[in-house]
This record gives structure tokens, C-alpha cells and sequence, in this order.
């Protein structure tokens, strides 16, 4: 464990990002915020809607202004705050320093053109390559992300690939500038099982390989326990744990976390022992007073209706920092948050 | 590279997917011969039907006033003829070089196929410029007004060592003879002749050319107009999205017939590219919320998104990445499009405000109701319902065809 404190590469800090609607305002993100050190791997995890790819295209700047708007905070790249760049500025970011995946490969790549073209596009508009060259690059890139026959590749059409292989391309794409942060949106949600261990893999190396952060945004408590070395769990639009995988998986501090762990199932446990998590998302618009878990918490006592609670370190001396936002916790430091839960007899 | 022993990659792009989907429709096969026909027609009309001989021979010696003639603004007067025209000099030496090149360089011409169609098109279009105007830059074009326009076959009665070889109907279509004034079809005149003594098949042969130019020029005038206003009014959204769609919704308060009629009346000089762009400038309104309501669609998907992550400017994201996209139902509406624009014409002709001085259908259409001779309206009655139906089966056979839920 490095106890040296350095520079993170981005840090995101008490980031509000609301929605105007129609039918009033949506406070999609509220308040949340985390660090991405060099060379690690982050994970955002979390219920659909609760704000973890709002943040991420907070941080690209491809929030739709005129119905998103950030209320307050801050987006450190590498000292540079991102919510004061010019758009100019930010189309150099992009794709360039920062690139990102998204969750639909079938979708993600342009029909029209061919896989050589969608790659060679941003290696010449960010590195001003030539087409021989970009070309060229682009062959290697495919050969990088591990695909068959990448001379070859480089003229088909995205329909004549599989989802595992449109995937691989569009990390390709991701990658070609090199960038310092790779923003994954779910990359492997919409894959098959065997597929999906072969991106994280893939991933895992190519980190390795080209020293780069990763952001990965997924609701995959299994993909993160594969890939990731620190944790950030969100709800409606705040976070309420932020740990090291190693520990979080250990032992959760926060009920909401707990309650996730409970609801996947593993090998080698009971059957029967599946428990949904009970009640389902607050409505954005409409958010519980105090801590946003506590309709839904096993654990919820007066004050949490009552109260906001704060991120609270929660790790013994010469640990890892583990933090959490619950009042229960906060009187009971050390309850076995799964256990209870578990025998769904909160105290 | 590593080319030895890879299989050939098959590029199967998505428009050879539309195009196997098409073949099955025979209703929209046949529509495309037809077009095809009547490209020929409109492009080889000076070899089916001209009053200039091939070739002359008299006491003088050897002529061609064919070819002479195919540029001498007093036989076509139209700048669309001249295109025509220009078209049937070119495009065969265009198509030779082409294969010879071919024959020579093989596969890396066909890779760069594109950017020589381009080339060519550059070619073409400025010679056509430099032929079309009376003067260039203050000196007189040679080639306008060469020759004054003589009767070949006049001379080839009157000299009896006089040869030459006509096309197989040799009659133009600016040709006036009032001795045979409306003259019933016949063996001379194919189709009779109108009150001025102008040859009837000639005029519906050459107006041919008028009707297809008319719908490609006006269509593509106000696709490039809808796009544009559609593309950045849908991908924009906010307050240019409410400034332009209003624009559009006043355009279409306006009864466009009257408004094009209105147009028409006031101008002076009328000549058929006049009528184009009255025609382009009217028509958009269409296209425009066609494409808006695409692009709407399109810049939420993901591959918008993501060209939008790899930072891609937005004047490229819109046209390059989405529009491709967009663009199916479009075709589908240019190719109705041309069908109505033609038929606009033509009424406009009908009406007498169009072009006088091109063999337009829609002007013989209404010489035969004035002059109530049955074969003034049958010939080119026929000929705007032949054009404007292939056009709409074509049309028809694009829309099921780009339709993926009707594909099997």
C-alpha cells in the first residue's frame, strides 16, 4: 500500500449536477465525488439512475446543457478544472487524455463507416497522423486489443463483427491517442458471460501495459471484486461508501452496500439465501429527506430521516482508508453489516 | 503485409443490402430501367432526332453540322441542351479512358474510383461553364452562335451530288414551319406537328432532358436547403431548433403552388433554371422537419455520443457522422421528390408561365388544349404520367426496401 500521499490524477469533489425538467428539477447528482489515482483501477457502483454516468460525462463535459446544469464542484484533470475549460479545450481532452467506452457496443460504432475509418479518425484529428499512418496505427491498435486478422478488420463494417469483437474495437478507439483516463461505462453489461472475462482481462492488461487510470462504472458487483483496487458505491446521486476493494468486500460499512452483497448470488452459499434488496430507487425528483437509504434500510433509525449523514473514516490504524455515510455505523463500528442483514433482525 | 493466405474480405456496406433488398421489387426494377432509358434518351436525343446531318458532302467538301451544331446556341438554345450535349461528347471518352486506365493500373484505380468520378465531374463542369456563356471575360465565345442554322435537308433536295447521313428523325425541336402547322402524325412527323409547325416526338424527346433536369436540380436545391436547416435545427436543439422550426412552419403556411406561381409571375425573363430554383426554394419544408425529426433520433444514440467522447467537432459529427445515417429516408423523399418537382413544371409550363424557349411537356400540353388537337395532348400527356410514375416506383421500392421491419 503506498502511504505517500500524491497527486490524483482526477479528482471529483462535491459535484451537484441537476436536470431542469418539465415536471420540475432532478437532482442527479448531489454533492458526490471521488479521486482516480495514476495507474489504478476505480470502480463506480451502483443502482441504474444513481448518478455514476452522470458524473463520468460531467467530467467529459457531454452533459445535454440546456436540461443539465452543474450546480457546484469541482473536476481536477491533472490540475486543470474541467468545469472552466473551454469547449475547444475540452474537445482537445477528449479522446485525446480522456477517452471513454460505452455500455452498447452494437450500438456504439457508426454503421456507415468502416471499423479502419472509425479508428483512424481520431488519430488524425488528435495526433494529426496521415492516412498511411493512421492506417497503420489502426492495425496496430486492433493487434493491441487482441483481435484476429487486424489488416483485415480494418475494412469490414461494424455489422460483420460480434459484440466481443465490436467492443474490442471500440476500446481500440478509446486507446488510440493513448490517454491518461479510460472512462468504461458499463463495458461488459451488454456481452455474454465468457465474453465479458475476456474485456475485463483485456483491460486489466492493457492498464498494465499503457500505465493508465480506468474508471469503471458498472452495477457488477462481480466485475469489480475482478478488476478493481478501489471502490466508490453511490445512491441517488451521492456517495455512501468509498473503500479498497480488498476491504469493502471484507466488510462493508455502509447497510446500502451490504444489501448489495446480499442480493448476488455465490457459489457455495445456501440456497434460498438471495435477498432482494427491499423498496426500489427514490424518485430523482423527489429524493427522502436526510439519508437517501433510509426507506429501504433494515438499519434506519430516527435520525436518518432527520439528518444528512457524512463520509466517515471508518479504517483501524495502518489500514487502508475505508470510508462511509450512515448513522448506524456510526454508534455500532464494529456490527457485521451482512450478518445482520442476513437474518433480517435489525436491532 | 500479411495479405498472403487471408481470406478476401466481402465489403457488404450497407447500401448493397438496400440494393439486393430493391432487385426483389419489380415493380422498382422496372421504375430504374426506366429512369435508366430516359437518361439515355435525354442524353443521346441529338443522335435520334436533329435536323443537323451526321455528315454533309457537296461541291464544298466534307461538314459535320451535327457536331458542330450540337454546341451553337442558335440549334440549342437552352444551357440545359448544352449540357446534354456536353454530357454525350464526354461521357463516351470519359468511360474509353476509364477502361483503358483499367486495363493498365487494375485494382489501385478501382480503390480510388471515387476521387476520379470527382475529378471527372470537375472536368465536365467547367467546360460546361466555359462553353455555356456568350462571352468569357469580355472575349467573345467562339463556340456561341458559330454558324447560322442551315436547312440540310433544303440543300440535300436542291443539289442533286449532295450526300449526307441524318439522324433517323430529322427534325429538331426549335424548328418552326408554318406550312405544316398541326399536321397529324405521320410518317414524316411521328407525332404531327404543334400550331408553330415544330415537330412533336422531337420536342417530347428533348423534353426529356428539361424534365429530369428539373426534378435533380430543384431536389437536390432543396434537399441541400432542408438538410441544412433540419441537421442543425435537430442536432442543436434550444433556441435554434425554435428559430427554425417556426421558419419552417411559416414556409408551409404558404400554399406552395401559389407561392411558386406568384414567384414565377414575377420574374421577367424567365428561363428554366429560374423555374428550378423557385421550384428548390419552395419545396424544403418537407425535408427539413424529415430531417430534423432523424437527427433528433440520431444524436442521442450512442455512436453520437461516443464521437462526441473522442471529441470530434460538431460541424463533423453532423455531417459526416450522423447524416449518413439520416439519410435513408431522404433518398426516399428526393426521389418522390423529383416526381412532384416535375410535375410542377410541367403545370407551369400548362399555365404558360415557364420556360418559352425549352421544349418543356407541359407547354405542348397546352398548345393541344388551345389548339384541341388530340395528339398535342396525348404525347406529352403520356410522358409526364410515364415519368412521374417511374419516379414514384422507384420511390416507393427505396422506401420498402431502406424499411428494415418490411426486409426478409
Amino acid at each position: 500500500m503506498t502511504s505517500v500521499p500524491e497527486e490524483p490524477l482526477l479528482r471529483i469533489e462535491n459535484l451537484s449536477v441537476r436536470f431542469r425538467t418539465s415536471n420540475g428539477v432532478v437532482r442527479a447528482v448531489d454533492g458526490a465525488g471521488y479521486d482516480v489515482r495514476r495507474g489504478e483501477t476505480l470502480a463506480v457502483v451502483g443502482e441504474s439512475g444513481c448518478g455514476k454516468s452522470v458524473t463520468a460525462m460531467a467530467v467529459l463535459g457531454l452533459l445535454p446543457t440546456p436540461p443539465a446544469e452543474v450546480a457546484s464542484g469541482r473536476i481536477e484533470f491533472e490540475g486543470e478544472d474541467l468545469l472552466q475549460a473551454s469547449p475547444a479545450r475540452l474537445r482537445e481532452i477528449r479522446g485525446n487524455r480522456i477517452s471513454m467506452i460505452f455500455q452498447e457496443p452494437m450500438t456504439s460504432l457508426n454503421p456507415v463507416f468502416t471499423v479502419g475509418d472509425q479508428i483512424m479518425e481520431g488519430l488524425r484529428l488528435h495526433r494529426g497522423l496521415s492516412r498511411e499512418e493512421a492506417r497503420r496505427e489502426a492495425s496496430h491498435l486492433l493487434e493491441l486489443v487482441r483481435m484476429p486478422a487486424p489488416e483485415q478488420r480494418l475494412d469490414e463494417y461494424p455489422h460483420q463483427l460480434s459484440g466481443g469483437m465490436r467492443q474490442r474495437v471500440m476500446i481500440a478507439i478509446a486507446l488510440a491517442c493513448r490517454p491518461r483516463l479510460l472512462i468504461a461505462d458499463e463495458p461488459t453489461t451488454a456481452l455474454d458471460v465468457t465474453v465479458q472475462a475476456q474485456i475485463l482481462e483485456l483491460l486489466r492488461e492493457l492498464q498494465r501495459e499503457l500505465g493508465m487510470s480506468i474508471v469503471l462504472i458498472t452495477h457488477d458487483l462481480g466485475v469489480v471484486a475482478e478488476t478493481a483496487e478501489r471502490v466508490v458505491v453511490m445512491y441517488a446521486g451521492t456517495v455512501v461508501e468509498r473503500a479498497t476493494a480488498l476491504s469493502l468486500f471484507d466488510k462493508p460499512r455502509h447497510p446500502y452496500t451490504a444489501g448489495l452483497f446480499l442480493s448476488l448470488p455465490s457459489l457455495g452459499a445456501e440456497s434460498g439465501s438471495l435477498r432482494p434488496i427491499e423498496g426500489s430507487v427514490p424518485d430523482a425528483m423527489n429524493l427522502p429527506s436526510g439519508c437517501r437509504v433510509h426507506p429501504r434500510c433494515p438499519f434506519a433509525m430516527p435520525v436518518c430521516s432527520e439528518r444528512d449523514p457524512v463520509l466517515t473514516r471508518r479504517e483501524a490504524a495502518g489500514e487502508p482508508p475505508h470510508e462511509s455515510a450512515c448513522f448506524y455505523v456510526d454508534q455500532q463500528p464494529d456490527a457485521d453489516l451482512v450478518a445482520l442483514t442476513r437474518e433480517g433482525a435489525p436491532p | 503485409m500479411n495479405a498472403e493466405g487471408a481470406p478476401a474480405v466481402r465489403r457488404v456496406s450497407y447500401f448493397s443490402l438496400v440494393w439486393r433488398e430493391l432487385r426483389r421489387d419489380r415493380l422498382a426494377v422496372f421504375g430504374i430501367w426506366a429512369v435508366v432509358v430516359l437518361l439515355v434518351l435525354a442524353v443521346g436525343a441529338p443522335l435520334v432526332s436533329s435536323n443537323q446531318p451526321f455528315w454533309f458532302h457537296d461541291a464544298r467538301g466534307w461538314s459535320s453540322p451535327w457536331l458542330v451544331g450540337l454546341f451553337d446556341r442558335l440549334v440549342f438554345e437552352s444551357s440545359v441542351d448544352i449540357f446534354y450535349n456536353l454530357l454525350l461528347v464526354l461521357l463516351p471518352l470519359f468511360l474509353l479512358a476509364y477502361a483503358a486506365a483499367r486495363r493498365f493500373f487494375g485494382g489501385r484505380l478501382v480503390r480510388r474510383r471515387g476521387r476520379l468520378v470527382a475529378g471527372c465531374a470537375v472536368v465536365f463542369s467547367l467546360q460546361f461553364l466555359a462553353l455555356t456563356p456568350a462571352t468569357i471575360g469580355g472575349v467573345e465565345n467562339p463556340l456561341h452562335y458559330s454558324h447560322p442554322v442551315q436547312n440540310y435537308r433544303a440543300k440535300l433536295a436542291a443539289d442533286p451530288h449532295a450526300s449526307a447521313l441524318f439522324p433517323l428523325h430529322h427534325y429538331g425541336y426549335r424548328e418552326t414551319n408554318p406550312v405544316e402547322s398541326l399536321s397529324p402524325p405521320s410518317a414524316e412527323h411521328w407525332l404531327g406537328t404543334d400550331q408553330e409547325g415544330r415537330d412533336v416526338f422531337a420536342r417530347m424527346l428533348y423534353g426529356t432532358r428539361i424534365s429530369l433536369s428539373i426534378g435533380v436540380v430543384a431536389v437536390a436545391l432543396y434537399i441541400f436547403i432542408g438538410v441544412v436547416v433540419g441537421a442543425l435545427a435537430g442536432y442543436f436543439g434550444g433556441w435554434v431548433d425554435t428559430l427554425l422550426s417556426r421558419l419552417v412552419e411559416v414556409m408551409i403556411c404558404f400554399p406552395t403552388f401559389f407561392l411558386i406561381l406568384t414567384l414565377a409571375a414575377l420574374i421577367r425573363e424567365r428561363s428554366i433554371f429560374h423555374v428550378m430554383v423557385i421550384i428548390g426554394i419552395t419545396s424544403w419544408t418537407g425535408v427539413a422537419r424529415l430531417v430534423r425529426a432523424e437527427f433528433l433520433k440520431h444524436k442521442g444514440l450512442e455512436y453520437a455520443q461516443a464521437a462526441r467522447a473522442l471529441g470530434i467537432p460538431a460541424r463533423r459529427i453532423i455531417f459526416s457522422h450522423i447524416l449518413p445515417n439520416a439519410s435513408a429516408p431522404v433518398l426516399v423523399s428526393a426521389t418522390f421528390g423529383i416526381a412532384s418537382s416535375i410535375l410542377v413544371e410541367s403545370s407551369l409550363s400548362f399555365l404558360g408561365i415557364g420556360d418559352p424557349n425549352v421544349a418543356s411537356w407541359g407547354e405542348t400540353l397546352n398548345a393541344g388544349r388551345t389548339d384541341q388537337r388530340l395528339w398535342l395532348i396525348l404525347a406529352p400527356g403520356f410522358a409526364i404520367f410515364f415519368v412521374v410514375t417511374v419516379f414514384n416506383l422507384v420511390g416507393e421500392g427505396l422506401r420498402d426496401a431502406l424499411d428494415p421491419k418490411l426486409r426478409k
